[in-house]
């Protein structure tokens, strides 16, 4: 948009902030002032860590204590406790994250967002920098704590409790970061990878735990490892040709076989992580997100210009328990709580978020907008991005 | 090659322990505190509209600056970087509910605008203005003709696309003149209007 405002009015706005401002000359603080607050402002980040720790303690000795009462690995574990510290999600819209909860945070010293996240009590974000791509983090006011180099393909992906998220660099090293304290692990990369991405994280973080890597890069469907972080890679899951995501508590797989009998659709499903067993299969969709407490399964099929269609399942038994009315277009959808799914959705011109439950529900949340017109595209695309669900 | 788990070198900052150098981070940090503090707190001024918050947005985005300082590698950058925190510090202050103290006054004087020679009345009504705008469309506005940033740095520092900060400062600017009596606006004024003289002509 160029700037056909005559420059007196530039001016006389110039002129007014100095009037108002240049007379304070003072310096009214001191270094014992900026001491105090500062300390003030290290043990509130230190509680807000311990906070998140203690919150994933309990939530780790849930699955635990039922796993002794005789459940078996195909049973779905009880939804995790949100994070104390960690807002509903929300989307991001021109650079600020907006919550659910009517809470708004800028990303800073960040443009072109491609992905986000909430991470602990901060964010992360895939975006660019100084005219090249990183991966960002962010502190709970969003201010830019520092950045690394970005995946050259998939972007990272988050575990199950918000806590860690994963990607591969661009030297093929799967790396592993510490949304509590901004620490980046590197971990063994996977010998021979040709095209290795990051499809989600295993265990418990950060000592006991692995990211899960896929090998995009051969002729075939591709392989899965499992790369602990104090060891090497080691396949994961051979039953499943290609591993496209996993259930936050660990203990379901989606992963796709091959194509459909039309040649049009894949065929694909779940498996028992611990067991190798199918739970169950079909071959309609080829994207799975599972829900917060793993008990569901949001699917859909991606093809030429993506989905415009979502189905919710049972996550053991494959069960359709919903399916959204078709749109033109629903690039993106994240799990918000256990119940609902928030949907990217486009219809005609106009794009809007929409909730839609396991129970059929389905509430406008945002929009219609238009879309805004993104080069990489070439076309208009939504003004909201949601985040990386888990 | 042995199992690794190393911490990987940050582009932007590093997030390793803080080295033991205290009182040489003290000595700088004093420093550029004396020579910077009353710029930022001219800005942190417009941001929030009141003395006594601008020095409590202040003071905490300088203690977060002073947290970061070993931190920040470019020291040239210092500047950028506090003024970054100062209006993601505001924004954050805003998204928290935090009010504004009603006895701000009472403790702190408020100054009264310089009134330049060539002020002709619209000073008020610039202030107005401003601190009826959005948070983020005021700092856009406070960063690109107060600091006078460039519109690539401005949206840098509040991390949101250079046409979104050409749309604020066109709608500002715009707003601006329509609330500018005809007569104290010479771009209003037909008979300052270059088309109307070559007419006259």
């Amino acid at each position: 948009m160029t700037d056909h405002t005559p420059d007196a009015t530039r001016q006389r706005l110039e002129q007014g902030l100095r009037s108002r401002a240049d007379l304070l000359t003072e310096a009214p603080l001191t270094l014992a002032d900026v001491r105090t607050t500062a300390r003030s402002i290290r043990r509130r980040r230190r509680a807000a860590a311990a906070g998140v720790a203690a919150a994933v303690l309990a939530v780790v000795a849930v699955p635990v204590g039922l796993g002794l009462a005789g459940t078996t690995d195909r049973e779905v574990q009880p939804a995790p406790a949100p994070s104390p510290t960690a807002p509903a999600p929300g989307y991001l819209e021109d650079g600020t994250v907006h919550h659910l909860d009517g809470t708004d945070v800028a990303l800073g010293g960040v443009q072109g967002v491609r992905a986000w996240a909430p991470l602990g009590p901060g964010y992360v974000a895939d975006a660019t920098r100084q005219g090249g791509r990183v991966v960002s983090f962010h502190d709970a006011d969003g201010s830019l704590e520092t950045t690394w180099p970005a995946p050259t393909t998939r972007s990272f992906v988050v575990d199950g409790d918000g806590r860690h998220a994963a990607w591969v660099l661009p030297s093929g090293e799967p790396v592993l970061l510490d949304g509590t304290t901004g620490e980046l692990a590197r971990l063994a990369p996977v010998a021979g990878a040709r095209s290795p991405e990051a499809v989600g994280v295993l265990g418990t973080c950060p000592d006991d735990c692995g990211v899960v890597v896929a090998d995009r890069g051969g002729r075939g469907p591709g392989a899965t490892y499992l790369v602990p972080v104090d060891g090497t890679a080691r396949p994961f899951l051979p039953e499943v040709p290609q591993v496209v995501a996993l259930s936050p508590d660990d203990s379901l797989a989606a992963g796709l076989v091959g194509p459909a009998p039309d040649d049009i659709h894949s065929c694909g499903g779940v498996w028992s992580t611990g067991s190798g067993q199918t739970a169950w299969e079909d071959c309609s969709d080829n994207l799975y997100l599972f829900s917060p407490g793993s008990r569901y399964v949001a699917t859909t099929f991606a093809e030429g210009l993506g989905p415009n269609s979502l189905r919710i399942k049972d996550a053991a038994t494959g069960v359709l328990l919903h399916e959204m009315s078709l749109v033109d277009w629903m690039p993106g959808h994240v799990w918000v709580d256990d119940e609902h799914v928030l949907v990217n959705v486009q219809r005609g011109t106009d794009w809007s978020l929409v909730r839609i439950g396991v129970d059929g529900t389905e509430e406008v949340l945002a929009g219609p907008a238009p879309g805004v017109d993104e080069e990489e595209w070439g076309m208009a695309v939504s003004p909201y991005l949601l985040p990386t669900g888990p | 090659m042995p199992p690794t788990r190393q911490l990987l070198t940050a582009t932007d900052a590093d997030t390793g322990p803080m080295t033991d150098r205290e009182a040489e981070r003290d000595a700088a940090f004093t420093a550029w505190l004396a020579a910077r503090q009353p710029a930022l707190l001219r800005t942190a001024y417009l941001l929030t509209g009141d003395r006594h918050s601008a020095e409590d947005l202040l003071q905490t985005s300088l203690a977060k600056l002073y947290l970061s300082w070993d931190k920040v590698r470019d020291r040239g950058a210092l500047d950028a970087y506090a003024r970054r925190i100062l209006v993601n510090e505001h924004t954050s202050l805003w998204r928290r509910g935090w009010k504004r103290r009603e006895h701000a006054a009472a403790v702190v004087p408020e100054p009264e605008p310089l009134l330049e020679s060539y002020d002709d009345g619209t000073a008020a009504q610039v202030w107005d203005l401003v601190q009826g705008l959005p948070r983020r469309a005021r700092a856009v506005v406070v960063l690109r003709y107060y600091e006078q940033l460039t519109e690539a740095e401005t949206a840098d520092v509040l991390g949101i696309s250079v046409g979104t900060v050409k749309s604020q400062c066109s709608r500002a600017l715009t707003a601006l003149r329509e609330r500018t009596p005809s007569h104290l606006d010479p771009s209003l004024d037909p008979s300052l209007d270059p088309t109307s003289r070559e007419e006259e002509r």
